[in-house]
Order: structure tokens, then C-alpha cells, then sequence
């Protein structure tokens, strides 16, 4: 519901709907739009009828003032009149005293006819989705930097990848990356880094990471020791922006500590009094106080030329200053928080230009999220190539009942379904004063009699090492001028972590270093045709590598004149002795990484039933969540959550007409008062239909019921034949230990008729 | 009745019947347990439906004819129906005009009430305008013009100022002392000023002078002032929907030929 004082009841409303295209008010004859979110329950139960998203049409009127003299046409546009499509609408309603925002989004198509109307098609924003996303696999606690180094704890969530690609169309949460960024971390559900690495990760408990809390643009964290090493080393002598999110219940240390070798610090850090402070090396040199944090979400910090700045998004600013410190340039970034600390969206970076300076400050969200208690975690995500960003973020919600939809700003919002209708009821609407039309329908078509959930568990195997074997070749022999071309890629249900693509060379001079069986090798050895092996050396056999995609590897194998006879082998020598005796002609090639994993499907099974002759139901949650630490799986919650919803019949209501009232929204949880039916119903209202022409302003809800609440009032006729048949002992035994109120409040419970 | 702009207005014969209409205000819904709830339209544009008789001659058919044909341009037009001239010729008033504030509803000497006045907004006397300047009525040459309103406070009076086509003020006249408010007056008095527009003069401006506050301005094409009626012009309007009936056309052309010319006028705007 957006906020503002209207009388939804009232007898006598004057409203008035205008229309802004590319920042100019024009004049419409009537607009009409439909909104509807999708996904927060399975498609096969709900009529997933038509468009989803918002769509609408405009019927325009003349823009001069009263006579238009010249017929508006399409091949001239003086001043930017008829529309173009792309061109921003936005469509507002307005009582007089406060305009409410009711639709945000683009002119599609403008269609019109000499001596008629002109109309556009508008729709929202969901054409910025058009692009592609490739990131790696990963794992929640994910393998090593560098061999010998402890596993990084990253944490993982359905979440990470659903925000990072909207971040590759430019659709944002938190702020997007400045020019010349050196570390960029947003933090949602991951501390997996956007630019510069991760090289050490840790919650604050030993085998933990980082933990994720509801912040109002997504999630905040707390609780976590993160190393980055930036992708760029910029020297001290340059201008260093730091900049940070931290969310209102923010309650303990945060600081990022940009390091320039040992010597010289700039450390960030925000107290848990949400104070803002900014050292060197120890030293203070300027604070922003609580009360000037009060409100203030993003803050900045610019070390340019020996003077330190910090800002936030109030305006509020603090200056001090001291000169640059040593001169190794930048090479780690550590971000440590407390438990009780709630930030997100850290960057550093080097503003080489003013217009980069402060950047993040004006930052206007273009999407938000609620993560909901049906759970997120993932213990493995796969690897993403080249997906389409709409149908990945689509694919996401349905598995995970995300609810997803614009919203009349123009924002792309996201819901957990379970949140969205354990909201509390923001209206009340009653068949007295509100409601115009209400149709109902009482049918078996969502009725299912079980509700599987079919979900991909993963299998890991890591080291910290680069002992896991991903890939072997098969053995392959050559002659003169044979090429054999190698490719090691994993398949389809088999992710592959840390791959060393670059094999060693293994000839005479180092056969030995295959015995540690560590990293990937690629070589050949020759026999002549007296089997005797030959020396490698000067034999003309090349090897050559080719990284494909993020985790695939061809080796191409060319043979040149090796001479009548001589036959190269694919594997580790026969006879050197510098090899073990077991690791003797071997094949080759070898690609071995730090760890690999396998998707297994799994389906869980719902306990609760509904009745037998209805068809069931299979949810597809694909990889999208994976099983709880303390137990369950994610896959559960949503079987389980499904089934209470489908296994019941339950009367819906098909259509509900009310009076307009500008201030509602999809998501919103209303109370119906159908005292003409009797009964009290909470609903989500899930589409909103709106049509506006002179003086007439229509609206259509979708709902979907929550719950149901019985206001009749039983008769004495309904009690007498309820208990027909049973006697005082009977009422005696049911209603024994009852109350009165109980009695009022199901009169007829337990009675053999009922 | 007159059409045409400031300055160019132009005399049409007298219809023998005008219709007014306008459009509807309110559109209703109804509840499921049967509770009406009205959404009101801001803004009302009138139309008028004409008809000159059937003994229009072609003269006087052709005045019309040449705003219908477009000869006149294709407007809109500043439109004085038949019984404006001596009800009021200033548009409909609705609302307060520009940074003045609405004094409330406000008692008339003999008892009736105006729904809103105008007054200052820190309240003291002075020049109160009533509308904006381009809804300011265009004058016809020599015909007497009597503007009028009811104001309170001592001496209050009202003044028409005659503007030429630049927008200039030529000259202006004052409701004479002796006929201005006297002390004492508990509701609101009318007072009026009557002048003939000077050589060049377009247009007619209303003010009150040294008034707390003023309602009900009524202007008139007449020397003397008349019981008020609510605003009859229209400053914007455009003609359509000619339509004529030859009553007598005969081969004789010694006698006379008629026509009954019906059309449409409708607000703009």
C-alpha cells in the first residue's frame, strides 16, 4: 500500500489521471493497464493466463490547448509528439493533494489513424532483462586460492546468482561499480568478490562464513573475516574511494582495511553506535557521528591529495587530512565484521576524474528483494554459460516461489512466497462500502492428492591441493604428422573447481615431477619399431593449450617428422626411472583440480495428502536450493508449503471489483469483509486491473485467499438438526473442558451431523 | 448573441430557441450491499443548441455560415449567448483566481448567501480581480457596459478598466462615491459602474476596489444594472453541426427567401 491519505470509502471521490512521457505532461483521453506478479505458487495451479509483468494502453487526446489545427503525425517530431517507443511514461493518479504513481515503463507501440484516436502500447521494463550471464561454479565453502591454503568460506544462496545477473543488465540492489574499481563485494548471500579475488574467507566461528540478515534493499551481513586481493594495484599517490551500505540495525564493528604493503593502512570502519570512522594507521583523522549517520544508508570515503572525506547519502560530511604513506601500492583489501554488524556493497576504487567522486551516494535502486523462510542455502551452484538473464531469473523464481513483478515505480521486486502472505493486512474492503462485483468458483482444478519436489543434491569431493583427478586422456598413440586434438570439459551433471589449465610438459628432463600427483601434466613418449623407448629430446612434438569457456581445456597434439616407424604415446614414460614404478605409462593428458562435483537428483515427497483421485503434483526446484546445516533441505520446506496449499479444496474468488483506490499494490495482504456472504477472507491481491476515462476510475483485484473465516451465525433450526440423532451424553462428552466462547465460536463442532 | 474574438466580434441574429447543456459530472458504482458511491468529473464544458428561426434571411445565414466554413478561422471563439448581455457575460466562476484566497461563504444585504468570495490573503482592503486576463469579455462598440458585484468594506467599490488590443489600458470608470458601501454594513452590498467602451477599447476588465472581499461579478451589455445571474459567456467555442431548412424560396425574386439555420456550439477546452 503506498502511503498517503485517502478515504477508500468515501461517497463522493474526485480524482484526476495524468500522464508523463520523457519528463512532459501530456494529455490522455484514457489509459488502462493490467499488473499481475507471477510465481509465488507452481503454474499448474494457478490459471497462469496472458502477459505477466504490467501492460497497458493509452488512448491520447490532442496536446494543443483547445483546436488542433494539424493532423499529429509520425514522420515529424518536432517536439519529441507522437511518442517513440523507448520513450519513459510514467502514469499517475492524483486526489489533488497527492499524486500516486500507478504505472512506470515504456511506450511499446503507437498505433493511429488520420481523423481518429492515437494510442500507445506501454509496457515495463522487462526488455532491459535481454542479455547473457557466465559465472563459475562455486561452492558455500569453496576450494582454496592457492594450493596449501585453507578452503574459502563464502557462503551461497539461490540469492547470488539471481543478483549478480540482474547486475550484468544494469539492474541493481546496491550500488552498481564505479570506473576503475579495485574491489567490489556486494555481499548478497555471497562474499564472493564482483571485481579483484577472494583470497581468504571465514565466518567468525571455526567451519562457518559470513551470515545473511533481511536489509530493506535484500540482505546485509555480519559476522566474517574476508581478504580481497584487488584487480588493479593502484599506488598511495592516487585517489582512493572506499565505499560501504550499512542498514539500520547495524550493531557492531565493520572496518575495510585497504592495504599498500605493511606500512600504510586506510582503514574504514563503522562502529557499532553506526558512527563512521576513518584511520590511518591507528590515528582518527575524521568521523561522521551517529546523529549525522541518522537515516544515511551509503558512505564514502575519498583520500585524494592528502585529504580525507567522508560522505553519506544525507549530504552529511566530515574532512580531515594527512599525506599518503609508503609507496608499495595497494595489495589487499581485508573486510572484517562482528556479529552484530549489517553491511553490504562495499567498493574500493580509484575516481580518476571528480564526476567518478562520490558516485555511489546518488544511488537509485532499481530492484529489491525479500528472502522468505522457505530458505535460499545451496551448497554448490553450477556454472552459468552464457544463459539469458530473463530466463534465468525466471527459471530461479518459479523453482524457489519467488514471487516477481514491477511494481508501479518501475522496480523489479522480489518476494519469497511465504513472505508475501504472512504480511499483515494493510486494508480492509467490505461488500458494504468497497466492493462491486465478486465472483466465486468452488472446483477441484487446484486440488492435488501429493506434491513431489524434484531437486539436484550435490556430491563434493575437494582438496587443498590439485590432487583431483577431472579429466584423463585415453592413451592415444600418433605418427609423423598425426594431430590429435584433446578436449576435457565435464559434463553435464559434473561441476569442476579450481582446474589447473595450464599441463606441464613432461619429457626426459622432469618425468619425475608426475609423482606428487598434484596439478595437470600433458606429454608423450616414444617407442621405435623395435619397442625401445626413444629420448624426448629434439623429437618434433608439439603440445599446445586452448581455455575454453570457464572451466574447459582443449590440448591439441601435433606430430612432425618424427621419422619411419617412431611411434609417439599419449602417457607418462615406460622405463624412466625417475617415475614410480606405478605411475609407469600412464595416459596422457591429466587435468586435475582442486575439487569436483556431481549433481545427484533427488525428489522429496510431501507427507500430507489430499484426496486420492486428483493427479499429482511435481515441483521442479532444480539446483536452486539444496539441504540446511542443521537439517531439512530446502526442497522440504517447499514440498511441504505446496501441499498445504493444494491438498484442501477451497472455494476461489474468480473476480473482485472494487471501488479505486490509488494507493494499492500487488503483494498487498487485504481483509475482505463479505458480509453478504458471510464469511471474512484474507487475500493477496495478485493482479490489479485499472481503467481511467473522464470521471470513471475502475479497478479489478486478482486475489488469491489465505484464509477463510466463517461470520454466520447458526441458527437453532441448523443446531437442532446438527445434533439430531445424538443426545445429552453426547454434547456432555464433546464440550466437556470447553468454554463458552468456544461454544460461539464453532457451535456445531463435534455434533454427528455437522 | 455574439461570436468571434476581441475586437472582431460579431452580431447574430437572435435564435428563437437555445438549448444548454452539460456534460455529466458524476458517474456512479454501486456496492454489492447496495451503497452508491459517485466519482466526480472536474471540469464541465458546456454546449448550446441553436436554432434562428424560420425566418432567417440569407444575410443574417451567412454570418454564421462564415464561422462554420471556416472562414473566421478554426478557432476557438469567444461565444455571448442570447441571454448573457443582460444576465452576465463573464464565463461561469468556479474558483478563487490567482494568489487570492477564498473568504468563505459570505451573507448578501436581503438574505441570500454566495457559496465563495474573494479576498486578499492577509485580509486587509484593496484591488480584488475576479478572472484572468484573457477570460476578461471583448466590448462591442458604443453599447453601454454595467459591471456590478457585492463587496464588504467601508467605501468598497468596483471599476471597469477598458483595454485596447495591445493590452493597454485606455481609460477607466469608478463606481461614484456616494453609490459606494457605506460604514456600518454588516453583509455584502452590491454596488455597480456603468460606462460606454471608449474608441479602440476591445476588452473590459472588473475590479473591486477597497473591498475585504467581493462575490457574485456580474458584467452586462446594458446601462443599467440587472439582477445577477451566474457567468453565460464562454471564452472558448467552436461551431460544428450546421444544419438548414429552406422555409420559402420562391421564383419570384422580388420576395423574400428564409432559411431555418440550426447549429452547434461547444465549449473547448
Amino acid at each position: 500500500m503506498l502511503p498517503g491519505d485517502y478515504d477508500h470509502s468515501a461517497d463522493v471521490r474526485e480524482l484526476t489521471t495524468y500522464a508523463v512521457v520523457n519528463g512532459t505532461v501530456r494529455e490522455i483521453e484514457s489509459v488502462s493497464f493490467d499488473a499481475e506478479l507471477t510465481g509465488d505458487l507452481p503454474d499448474q495451479v494457478v490459471s497462469a493466463g496472458g502477459v505477466s509483468g504490467r501492460t497497458g494502453t493509452i488512448v491520447w487526446t490532442a496536446q494543443d490547448d483547445a483546436v488542433a489545427g494539424r493532423e499529429v503525425s509520425p514522420w515529424h517530431k518536432p517536439s519529441g509528439w507522437p511518442p517513440s517507443a523507448g520513450d519513459r511514461v510514467q502514469v499517475y493518479v492524483t486526489d489533488g493533494a497527492t499524486s500516486y504513481p500507478r504505472f512506470t515503463g515504456v511506450i511499446d507501440k503507437t498505433t493511429g489513424s488520420v481523423g481518429g484516436r492515437m494510442e500507445s502500447r506501454i509496457i515495463d521494463f522487462r526488455d532491459r532483462l535481454n542479455g547473457t550471464f557466465t559465472h563459475a561454479a562455486l561452492l558455500r565453502h569453496h576450494v582454496p586460492y592457492s594450493e596449501g591454503d585453507d578452503y574459502r568460506s563464502i557462503g551461497l544462496g539461490f540469492w547470488y546468482p539471481l543478483v549478480m545477473a540482474l547486475r550484468s543488465v544494469r539492474v541493481f540492489n546496491t550500488p552498481p561499480m564505479v570506473a576503475e574499481i579495485a574491489v567490489s563485494a556486494p555481499l548478497q548471500r555471497s562474499v564472493w568478490a564482483e571485481a579483484g579475488t577472494v583470497t581468504d574467507a571465514t565466518g567468525l566461528t571455526s567451519g562457518n562464513h559470513a551470515n545473511f540478515y533481511r536489509a530493506p534493499w535484500g540482505y546485509s551481513s555480519g559476522g566474517f573475516n574476508v581478504r580481497y586481493r584487488p584487480r588493479t594495484s593502484y599506488p598511495p599517490s592516487q585517489p582512493l574511494q572506499v565505499t560501504l551500505m550499512v542498514a539500520d540495525d547495524h550493531n557492531g564493528n565493520a572496518t575495510v582495511d585497504v592495504n599498500y604493503g605493511d606500512n600504510y593502512t586506510v582503514r574504514l570502519s563503522v562502529l557499532s553506535s553506526r558512527a563512521v570512522v576513518a584511520h590511518r594507521a591507528g590515528e582518527e583523522i575524521c568521523r561522521l557521528t551517529t546523529t549525522q549517520m541518522d537515516g544515511a544508508t551509503i558512505v564514502t570515503l575519498l583520500v585524494k591529495n592528502g585529504t580525507w572525506t567522508l560522505r553519506n547519502d544525507r549530504g552529511r560530511e566530515a574532512t580531515g587530512g594527512r599525506g599518503p604513506g609508503s609507496s608499495a601500492s595497494m595489495s589487499t583489501v581485508q573486510f572484517n565484521a562482528a556479529e552484530g554488524a549489517r553491511v553490504a556493497g562495499m567498493q574500493v576504487s580509484r575516481p580518476n576524474t571528480t564526476a567518478h567522486e562520490f558516485n555511489s551516494l546518488g544511488f537509485n535502486p532499481s530492484m529489491s528483494f525479500e528472502a522468505g523462510g522457505l530458505g535460499a542455502s545451496m551448497d554448490m551452484m553450477p556454472r552459468i554459460e552464457n544463459r539469458n538473464v530473463a530466463d534465468l531469473v525466471d527459471e530461479i523464481c518459479k523453482a524457489t516461489l519467488t514471487a516477481a513483478w514491477w511494481d508501479e515505480s518501475g522496480i523489479l521486486r522480489f518476494v519469497q512466497s511465504d513472505r508475501l502472505r504472512g504480511g499483515d493486512p494493510v486494508q480492509t474492503v467490505t461488500t458494504l462500502d468497497d466492493i462491486t462485483e465478486l465472483d466465486w468458483e468452488d472446483s477441484l482444478l487446484s486440488v492435488r492428492s501429493r506434491v513431489h519436489v524434484d531437486w539436484k543434491n550435490p556430491s563434493i569431493s575437494k582438496s587443498r591441493y590439485r590432487r583431483k583427478e577431472l579429466f584423463r586422456g585415453r592413451g592415444d598413440s600418433m605418427e609423423a604428422t598425426d594431430v590429435f586434438e584433446v578436449f576435457a570439459t565435464p559434463d553435464n551433471d559434473t561441476e569442476w573447481f579450481g582446474v589447473d589449465r595450464a599441463p606441464r610438459r613432461l619429457n626426459d628432463s622432469n618425468w619425475g615431477v608426475y609423482n606428487r600427483k598434484r596439478g595437470s601434466f600433458m606429454g608423450a613418449y616414444f617407442m621405435n619399431d623395435e619397442d625401445t623407448e626413444l629420448s624426448t629430446a629434439g623429437r618434433p612434438f608439439t603440445i599446445t593449450t586452448e581455455p575454453l569457456g570457464t572451466v574447459a581445456l582443449k590440448i591439441i597434439h601435433t606430430a612432425g617428422a618424427l621419422g619411419t616407424g617412431i611411434e609417439a604415446n599419449l602417457g607418462t614414460s615406460e622405463n624412466a626411472t625417475a617415475i614410480r614404478t606405478a605411475l609407469r605409462g600412464q595416459s596422457l593428458p591429466v587435468i586435475r583440480g582442486f575439487g569436483e562435483g556431481t549433481w545427484v537428483d533427488e525428489t522429496y515427497t510431501s507427507p500430507t495428502t489430499g484426496p486420492s483421485n486428483m493427479p499429482e503434483l511435481n515441483h521442479n526446484l532444480s539446483y536452486w536450493g539444496q539441504e540446511f546445516f542443521e537439517g531439512g533441505s530446502v526442497a522440504q520446506r517447499i514440498g511441504d508449503y505446496i501441499a498445504s496449499m493444494v491438498t484442501t479444496p477451497a472455494p476461489t474468488i474468480r473476480n473482485l471489483r472494487v471501488t479505486y483506490d490509488p494507493r494499492r499494490q500487488l503483494g498487498d495482504v487485504i481483509t475482505i469483509e463479505a458480509g453478504i456472504l458471510d464469511v471474512t477472507l484474507r487475500a493477496l491481491i495478485v493482479g490489479i486491473s485499472e481503467s481511467h476515462q473522464t470521471g470513471q476510475h475502475t479497478q479489478s483485484l486478482t486475489v488469491r485467499i489465505i484464509r477463510a473465516d466463517s461470520t454466520r451465525r447458526v441458527t437453532y433450526d441448523e443446531l437442532a438438526d446438527a445434533w439430531d440423532g445424538g443426545d445429552y451424553n453426547a454434547l456432555q462428552a464433546v464440550w466437556n473442558g470447553l468454554t463458552y466462547t468456544d461454544f460461539e465460536n464453532a457451535p456445531v463442532e463435534g455434533a454427528p451431523n455437522a | 448573441m455574439y461570436l468571434g474574438s476581441p475586437g472582431r466580434l460579431v452580431g447574430v441574429k437572435c435564435p428563437t430557441r437555445q438549448r444548454i447543456g452539460s456534460s455529466e459530472r458524476y458517474s456512479f458504482e454501486t456496492t454489492l450491499e447496495g451503497r452508491v458511491k459517485a466519482q466526480v468529473v472536474p471540469l464541465q464544458r458546456r454546449v448550446w443548441d441553436v436554432e434562428l428561426g424560420q425566418l432567417t434571411t440569407p444575410s443574417e445565414v451567412a454570418t454564421l455560415q462564415e464561422f462554420a466554413n471556416g472562414a473566421w478561422g478554426k478557432g476557438p471563439f469567444w461565444f455571448v449567448p442570447a441571454d448573457a448581455p443582460v444576465v452576465n457575460v463573464l464565463p461561469p466562476i468556479t474558483s478563487v483566481f490567482g494568489g487570492q484566497v477564498d473568504g468563505g461563504p459570505v451573507r448578501l444585504e436581503g438574505g441570500p448567501i454566495a457559496p465563495f468570495s474573494i479576498a486578499r490573503s492577509d485580509g486587509s482592503a484593496g484591488t480584488l480581480q475576479f478572472v484572468a486576463a484573457e477570460e476578461d469579455p471583448p466590448v462591442i462598440p458604443e453599447i453601454p457596459v454595467t459591471g456590478s458585484a457585492w463587496v464588504t468594506g467601508t467605501g468598497a467599490s468596483v471599476l471597469l478598466q477598458w483595454f485596447d488590443g495591445s493590452g493597454s489600458i485606455i481609460s477607466t470608470v469608478q463606481t461614484p462615491p456616494s453609490q459606494r458601501v457605506p460604514a456600518g454594513q454588516g453583509a455584502a452590498v452590491r454596488v455597480s459602474v456603468t460606462g460606454v467602451p471608449p474608441a479602440g477599447a476591445v476588452r473590459v476588465r472588473l475590479t473591486a476596489r477597497d473591498a475585504i472581499a467581493a462575490a457574485r461579478p456580474a458584467i452586462t451589455f446594458t446601462d443599467e444594472v440587472f439582477p445577477w445571474g451566474d457567468g453565460q459567456g464562454c471564452q472558448k467555442a467552436v461551431v460544428h453541426a450546421v444544419s438548414r431548412d429552406v422555409t420559402k424560396a420562391w421564383d419570384n425574386p422580388k420576395t423574400g427567401r428564409w432559411s431555418n439555420l440550426s447549429f452547434t456550439v461547444q465549449e473547448v477546452g
